[in-house]
């Protein structure tokens, strides 16, 4: 039992991070219909800028900012100068270029910082408190509690503001936005930035838990996408709950059955959404919408 | 413009009604490198008054909205509201200049609820304007409210057509360019249409109604004009153009008829 309920505290841990990345998934796709597969490889490259601005001797609070704004700024420029030119073609073309943009940042990541594992400092402190029998450390509550921070005023900005409605009126029809004033390249570009801040926050948390590699991003786009398409790609609040049931089915099979099979679930649970139910758990019935 | 009450209405004198609303002279438009669609156009339509454009299927008449509200450029000529040129504006910017434009097949943003898909109409407002225009277009069409949270998606095409006008509506607009707004409808929910189009055009907003359906949108309409091959080939005021022989023996034909 004391396993049980320790292997569900790593889970919502785990699945804080998955949900930062799910949600960024989903908010890129809500607003451009684009899968961004580079969105993992963003992620990782603010911890291995928080690991040079640490080696220059900054305190680990502005490494860490310095380190998500930098994926911020990536996600930008991969926006502007990648992504912008490719919106006239068919969306298969910009999809292709996200990959292109992925094995890229694996490249020179592996070129500029090597591709041996290189180790970053947790936020908060790894001495677990022993409550009831389990531990839970002080990293594990601030990565719940910036999670929670970021991602529960984020959805309420998409779900109530002009701005949130601007975004999602995009994806659905971006010529009938520009009749009211609206400008999809403007809001294609913020939901790329605030879904490279989101990806970054994830990386900073999540590398001092599993190392640095460069093929890291792959990983963590893995398994970001399952949890998205798990939520139902595109909605925030699935993709915020596909998060911790991916890290819930992940650390559960690496407890009960085999550590190597982690990442096989991810896999399993993409395909098998894929397959039987495409909007996933809280999507948009996409037939019953086309339908009418 | 919906004019609220005690608000000063437009001015009866057709010279300040037409400079209070659209002017389009002599546009030339085009897809792309293509041949032109549209020839040496101009209409007036007044602030208060409805213009329709009436004429066969590929007569330009889409392509005359689309170039009015910037999602076409004119390669000629100009586009004028209430005296400012807005020729060769964005989209983006056309809209916030006070045209507003609801396009053929509605174009509801179906996910979203028909309150979000009015709130979005109403996107250049600030969230004092918002509320009003909504109170405002809610008062003008009550019937949005009571469909409010449903998903717009899932809404008749009736019920779509009301939305995509109360959403165009949500801007405050000074123009007001209708694309086929009868299509698709019941003889009930075109009547809806008509009528609402009659009240707005009343609170001094100038509309301009693109139709297929010649008598219906003539019998509604204060001028209106023949659209063939990209260039207008009959002008003036609706009750004339009806009588016209050329429009009779072109346009009325006995489809038309029956659906009148």
């Amino acid at each position: 039992m004391a396993i049980f309920g320790q292997t569900i505290i790593s889970a919502v841990a785990a699945g804080a991070i998955y949900a930062l990345i799910a949600v960024g998934f989903s908010l890129i796709y809500q607003t451009t219909k684009l899968v961004n597969f580079a969105h993992g490889s963003i992620a990782i490259l603010a911890p291995y800028v928080s690991y040079s601005l640490l080696k220059l001797g900054l305190a680990m609070p502005v490494a860490v900012l310095g380190g998500v704004l930098a994926a911020a700024a990536f996600a930008f420029v991969m926006d502007r100068v990648v992504l912008a030119p490719l919106r006239t073609r068919h969306i298969s073309v910009p999809i292709l270029a996200t990959v292109a943009v992925a094995i890229v940042i694996e490249a020179v990541t592996s070129l500029v910082w090597g591709s041996q594992p290189l180790y970053l400092e947790s936020l908060a402190s790894d001495e677990p408190w022993r409550i009831s029998g389990l531990s839970i450390t002080p990293n594990q509550v601030v990565i719940v509690g910036i999670t929670g921070a970021v991602v529960l005023p984020l959805l309420w900005i998409i779900a109530t503001t002009k701005v949130g409605r601007a975004m999602r009126g995009c994806a659905q029809d971006p010529e009938v936005v520009t009749l009211f004033g609206v400008s999809p390249a403007r809001m294609y570009l913020l939901s790329f930035v605030l879904g490279g801040v989101l990806a970054g926050l994830a990386g900073v948390l999540i590398a001092p838990v599993t190392g640095l590699k460069p093929t890291g991003g792959l990983e963590l786009s893995t398994i970001g996408f399952s949890a998205a398409v798990l939520g139902g790609l595109g909605s925030l609040p699935g993709a915020l709950v596909g998060g911790f049931l991916i890290a819930l089915l992940i650390n559960m099979t690496q407890v009960y059955l085999s550590a190597g099979y982690g990442l096989g679930v991810a896999y399993l649970v993409m395909a098998l959404v894929l397959l039987v139910r495409v909007r996933g758990l809280f999507g948009d019935d996409i037939e019953a919408v086309r339908q009418v | 413009m919906l004019w609220k009450a005690g608000k000063e209405r437009p001015k009866e004198d057709p010279a300040v009604r037409a400079e209070q609303g659209l002017v389009v002279s002599g546009i030339e438009v085009g897809y792309h490198r293509g041949p032109a669609i549209l020839r040496d156009l101009s209409l007036t339509v007044g602030a208060g008054e409805i213009f329709a454009v009436v004429g066969r299927n590929g007569a330009g008449k889409t392509t005359l909205l689309r170039a009015l509200s910037g999602l076409l450029p004119c390669r000629r000529g100009s586009v004028r509201l209430q005296g400012r040129d807005f020729t060769g504006l964005s989209a983006e910017r056309v809209a916030r200049s006070g045209i507003a434009h609801v396009p053929a097949g509605r174009r509801v943003i179906p996910g979203m609820t028909a309150l979000d898909n009015l709130k979005l109409g109403g996107y250049q407002h600030s969230r004092t304007a918002l509320a009003s225009a909504l109170d405002d277009v809610l008062a003008m069409l009550p019937a949005l409210a009571t469909w409010g949270a449903r998903r717009a998606g899932t809404l008749s095409g009736g019920e779509q057509q009301l939305l995509a006008i109360g959403r165009a509506l949500m801007s405050r607009p000074v123009a007001l360019l209708l694309d086929e707004p009868l299509t698709g409808l019941s003889p009930a929910y075109q009547q809806d249409v008509l009528e609402e189009m009659s009240k707005i055009a009343k609170g001094g907003t100038a509309i301009l109604l693109v139709e297929q359906n010649v008598r219906k949108s003539l019998r509604t309409a204060d001028r209106g004009m023949v659209l063939d091959e990209g260039r207008g080939v009959l002008t003036g005021a609706a009750a004339e153009l009806l009588a016209a022989d050329r429009l009779r023996d072109g346009y009325l034909g006995v489809g038309d008829a029956r659906q009148a």
